[in-house]
């Protein structure tokens, strides 16, 4: 790190000032720092602004790495830090989806862009061109191709790995930190279980194999073609079209050239759906593709790859007549103005002009291509020219035989009946089967011409139709994908059954049979799922009889594919994605590598784990008081409450809580204390989040950190936590006071505290557990203590959940000292004065939340910090929506408290966030040193301030000097925007732990 | 030989400390947190709490924060110090101990986490050890 200097500050505003991000190469982003210009030599004196710098370095990071005014050192990031990162979705591995394709065996298909597979060992060497398919899981529920940031290989610690088999019989073979899909949420392998739901992509493709070098066509072949169409070497309109494939790269091509698939899928669609021709004087080649509006949008992004730009998607409303009834329909389509692009189809063998008239076959080279190419092809033919799968209407578990459909002219018959034999002898190769060509209803244009439909009729075989669904599949149609892979899936799992009782009628049962058992003792002894001991018996008597041939059935009651597409693919959408049940869960020993990579999207997400460490906030209680009214009461008040809220060190509370009651506390927040006695309803409401995290999961809050928690729930702590009594000392936006309930000399009481050992104790776990996981994800911090994991891996979300558990437990902490300190002014003021204490405000000071700033979720971070939203945002009490949240600012002990309102422009600038206190400016063993617990305390109570606090040397630590003052804090982002002065605070009694 | 130091440090504890070997240092470490927690215990011979610290981390740094981190835990929970280990067994990356302690009314400082923070264990020419920790007060 260069020493900083003033010189390094970039000045944006009066109150912001900049390291840009040319400071440092690692930097992703600019530092910003909310300071005056008198700041910035106080803020360069430790390693804040180091620390910034570090933390603008975190992949995933967003904007700024932001600081506020009150900020010093911390550890990793500095404390008044503020920063974002994106908000991730995921990848899918075959078979199941995850977050992070997390350690699978090296066997192991993984599903790429372009429809084939390959085994994730194969990616070894060769995974940064590779683009892979994913679900986006968050959003739009589509499957979405992304490419590959990192692939590694890793032994399983275990040595063994797990088995899933579902009902459908998708296998896979993962660690047991492999996380999977579940309706509820993800889940990590080893938390699963047998009946439980995943989702799988029942779409399987086909191998990968490397393409030849060969050339399909060349330059000759254009210029052949050029010939054959009438132009002639010289003219413009020969030697551009040259020109254009030349540059755009598309010759010679080969079939390993990078441009072939996207072609073979425009071929594939124009057989069906699409036409080309010269036009117009200047016989112009322009291509037409008519389709779904979405669908159509894809094929214009293919094109665009190849090299060719094209026209919008157009509608147009038809009209038809069908059956003696006017309908209009709107028909979308889209053209491309490019002679080269046709001239370049036209010599890979795709007809010109209308296509029932003209003669045409599958081009040959392609039978000569890989099979993943030739599923490109075929499947956007089928996109374009195939029924949707469709059920039987009277036998509901059964599909129709899909249908080819074309039009010939009557003279092309037998050319028409070619075409299809092709195609027939194409998918043949993906095991699917065809059974014969039909040829149907003649139809005769205005002009008299006569053609005839025909059809190419697919086998409805179980293995076909599975083959054709989920081998082949469709391109170009996300209707029709859809329904493909439900309806592949749903005879898979038909199959299976079918499978099972096929192999009872000819294997167990004649086995029993010859053994001598009765029909009864073998149907006692085979029955169960699928098979009925009615089924066994029947069996029984049918084989006894010598009947053959039996055919197993699905049950009459066999759910309908109907029932099952709504059922499979709730909350799925349209992304092809089914959920499949867990039958089974195997671990098996294994010593061999495992493989991991991560995908390039959205997925660069961070969580920095040093970052919460005490989960501290502030919780603001007004009372009906005015400073005059309670002063004979003061003392006493004082006392009262240093005796029921327990701030000393080491004296928990009396009672522990048990482990149920911890486990609530965590996962409920103050939820939990209220629903215990500890406040009422209406508390809830001015507390931010109503007081309860909702990621927030116990079950990641070690028991450690339960047992260091356990006894002190309800108690303040010691270091810079404190309470105090106070008065409103001045008013500067009068408004939004009144709307806060805040008038002058009113009597307020401030409490500053967090989630005390077992906060402590969560930061420390995850510290632990994830710095030796860094290197799996290949991330370099500068700072041990940025020790972090992308957010949606398993050790991220882990901590996440319980860092928003122990946030709950501040709150709850939070809520019962409230419940303390009404009771020590009842006590205090019963009978005498009516205090009324309400809760104004309850904001944190540390944690991570993700938040939505203009329509984007964002991981918020914020740490020694403030919420600050501005008015109109839902997260905030409808009573302060129309002036925004309040901000709680507790100075230092014995100084002025503010309380703030959040602003739009924080929303804009911040991350709706703002400061959080006066920030430290001397070390704590200096102030020991250079001021007296004794005179400091004298000091106060002369100030008409009494003090609560056994130690000496814990009041010399928290020494109002030892503090930048709050007044120059709160002043800067006053003036920065950030948040806008309400009121000032003052204390009247000071209780303070050690 | 000095056992440990506390530097200057803004809003937490620095500790520097020393020891003939790996053993001697971490032994040190154990007493100077204590000394940090409670002083007056330090010296305390009465010893009447016995925990069974077992630990195996990444390198000898991360070993000697864990250690102490664990014997923190164990301190908030029992609330006690424990100025002494005795190691029965120490490698690079692990640790197996019994920490000894006392119960404490208060303590004098409130550490609320033992960092990682510029950690550093290194070995001195004079073939001493020399180790640096950052306690979070």
């Amino acid at each position: 790190m260069n020493m900083l200097s003033k010189k390094d500050f970039k000045k944006i505003t009066d109150y912001i000032w900049e390291i840009p991000k040319s400071h440092r190469a690692d930097m992703r982003v600019p530092a910003r720092f909310y300071i005056s210009e008198k700041m910035i030599e106080k803020i360069l004196e430790d390693k804040t602004v180091e620390q910034a710098v570090n933390v603008a370095a975190l992949p995933g990071i967003v904007d700024y790495s932001l600081v506020m005014p009150d900020a010093h050192e911390g550890y990793g990031q500095c404390i008044g830090g503020v920063f974002a990162t994106r908000l991730s979705d995921g990848v899918i591995s075959p078979g199941a989806v995850g977050y992070d394709i997390n350690c699978l065996t090296k066997d192991t298909k993984i599903l790429c862009g372009l429809g084939y597979y390959r085994k994730i060992i194969d990616f070894q060497n060769q995974w940064k061109n590779e683009k892979l398919q994913i679900a986006d899981l968050n959003s739009s529920k589509e499957i979405i191709n992304t490419y590959i940031s990192r692939f590694l290989k890793i032994k399983p610690k275990s040595n063994c790995i797990f088995k899933i088999v579902t009902r459908s019989g998708n296998e896979i073979f993962a660690t047991k930190d492999h996380p999977f899909y579940t309706p509820t949420d993800m889940k990590r392998l080893e938390e699963l279980s047998v009946g439980e739901q995943l989702s799988v992509y029942p779409f399987k493709g086909v191998p990968y194999q490397k393409p030849s070098r060969k050339i399909i066509i060349s330059e000759e072949d254009i210029k052949k073609s050029l010939l054959k169409l009438g132009r002639r070497p010289g003219e413009v309109r020969f030697d551009q079209n040259i020109r254009v494939l030349k540059k755009r790269n598309l010759l010679p091509l080969t079939y390993d050239h990078s441009k072939l698939p996207y072609l073979l899928k425009i071929m594939g669609f124009m057989f069906g759906d699409g036409s080309m021709n010269f036009i117009g004087k200047k016989r112009d080649g322009i291509l037409h593709f008519v389709g779904k509006k979405e669908d159509l949008e894809t094929i214009r992004l293919d094109l665009q790859k190849i090299g060719y730009p094209t026209s919008r998607v157009y509608s147009r409303e038809k009209r038809k007549v069908y059956k003696g009834k006017v309908k209009y329909y709107k028909n979308y389509f889209f053209y491309v103005n490019a002679s080269s692009l046709l001239i370049l189809l036209f010599t890979l063998g795709i007809p010109k002009g209308k296509k029932v008239f003209q003669k045409y076959r599958v081009p040959r080279w392609i039978f000569k291509a890989p099979l993943w190419q030739k599923r490109l092809f075929i499947g956007a033919f089928f996109g374009a020219e195939f029924r949707i799968p469709h059920k039987r209407n009277t036998r509901k578990s059964m599909f129709n035989c899909p249908v080819s459909q074309m039009s010939k002219a009557e003279e092309l018959i037998s050319n028409g009946k070619l075409f299809l034999k092709d195609i027939s002898k194409l998918v043949k190769e993906f095991g699917v089967k065809t059974i014969y060509i039909n040829q149907r209803k003649k139809h005769i244009s205005v002009e008299g011409k006569i053609s005839w439909g025909l059809d190419l009729v697919f086998s409805s075989k179980i293995k076909s139709l599975i083959n054709l669904w989920s081998k082949i599949g469709f391109e170009y149609n996300k209707k029709r994908h859809f329904i493909a892979c439900a309806a592949s899936q749903y005879l898979q799992y038909k199959e299976k059954i079918l499978e099972e009782k096929n192999h009872a009628i000819k294997i167990t049962i004649p086995r029993l049979l010859n053994l001598g058992l009765s029909y009864k003792k073998i149907s006692a002894q085979l029955a169960g799922n699928p098979l009925t001991r009615r089924f066994i018996e029947d069996i029984c008597w049918k084989l006894k009889k010598g009947i053959k041939n039996i055919i197993p059935h699905v049950p009459n009651n066999f759910v309908s594919f109907g029932d099952y597409l709504k059922k499979a693919t709730s909350g799925l959408g349209n992304s092809g994605l089914v959920w499949d049940e867990i039958v089974e869960i195997k671990k098996i020993p294994y010593k061999e590598w495992v493989y991991d990579f991560t995908v390039d999207n959205k997925n660069h997400n961070f969580i920095a784990n040093n970052f919460i460490v005490s989960n501290c906030g502030v919780r603001l209680l007004k009372s009906n008081l005015e400073k005059e009214e309670i002063k004979p009461y003061l003392k006493n008040l004082a006392d009262q409450i240093y005796r029921d809220v327990p701030s000393g060190l080491g004296k928990g509370r009396k009672e522990k809580l048990s482990n149920g009651e911890i486990e609530e506390v965590l996962n409920k927040g103050a939820k939990w204390a209220v629903a215990k006695g500890f406040g009422k309803k209406e508390d809830l409401e001015a507390l931010e989040e109503n007081g309860c995290h909702n990621a927030a999961e116990a079950r990641f809050v070690s028991s450690l950190a339960r047992k260091r928690g356990q006894d002190q729930v309800g108690t303040l702590g010691s270091g810079n936590h404190f309470m105090e009594i106070q008065f409103v000392d001045e008013i500067f936006d009068k408004k939004t006071a009144e709307a806060f309930g805040l008038f002058n000399n009113q009597i307020v009481v401030l409490i500053h505290t967090g989630s005390r050992g077992l906060g402590h104790q969560v930061a420390t776990d995850y510290i632990r557990a994830m710095m030796p996981v860094m290197q799996k994800y290949k991330i370099v911090v500068p700072d041990r203590e940025l020790a972090c994991t992308p957010f949606n891996s398993d050790e991220g979300q882990r901590y996440f959940s319980a860092m928003a558990a122990s946030a709950n437990f501040a709150w709850a902490n939070r809520q019962m000292i409230t419940f303390w300190v009404r009771q020590s002014f009842e006590r205090i003021l019963a009978g005498k004065l009516n205090y009324d204490l309400e809760i104004v405000y309850d904001v944190a000071h540390n944690i991570v939340k993700i938040e939505e700033y203009n329509g984007k979720k964002l991981i918020v971070h914020r740490k020694g910090a403030t919420r600050a939203f501005g008015p109109g945002r839902l997260e905030i009490p409808k009573k302060y929506r129309e002036v925004g949240q309040p901000v709680l600012i507790p100075g230092s002990m014995g100084t002025a408290s503010y309380v703030l309102t959040g602003t739009k422009q924080a929303e804009d600038e911040t991350f709706g966030s703002t400061c959080h206190g006066s920030g430290r400016v001397m070390s704590r063993k200096k102030a020991k040193r250079t001021f007296w617990g004794s005179t400091l305390r004298a000091q106060l109570e002369r100030q008409g301030i009494l003090v609560r606090c056994e130690s000496d040397a814990g009041l010399a630590e928290e020494a109002p000097l030892a503090y930048k003052s709050v007044e120059e804090v709160v002043e800067v982002v006053h003036q920065a925007g950030i948040s806008k002065k309400v009121a000032r605070l003052k204390p009247k009694v000071v209780i303070k732990g050690e | 030989m000095k056992k440990y130091e506390f530097l200057e440090h803004m809003a937490d504890v620095k500790m520097r400390v020393f020891g003939q070997d790996p053993e001697d240092l971490f032994k040190n470490a154990v007493e100077g947190m204590a000394k940090i927690q409670k002083e007056s215990k330090v010296k305390n011979q009465k010893l009447e709490i016995r925990k069974p610290i077992k630990i195996k981390s990444m390198d000898t740094e991360t070993l000697l924060v864990d250690f102490l981190s664990a014997i923190l835990t164990q301190s908030d929970i029992e609330n006690a110090v424990f100025p002494k280990a005795e190691i029965k067994k120490l490698s690079e990356n692990a640790i197996e101990a019994e920490i000894l302690g006392s119960k404490v009314d208060k303590f004098d400082e409130d550490i609320k986490a033992v960092t990682y923070h510029g950690i550093e264990v290194k070995k001195r020419e004079e073939k001493t050890f020399e180790a640096t920790v950052l306690f979070d007060v």
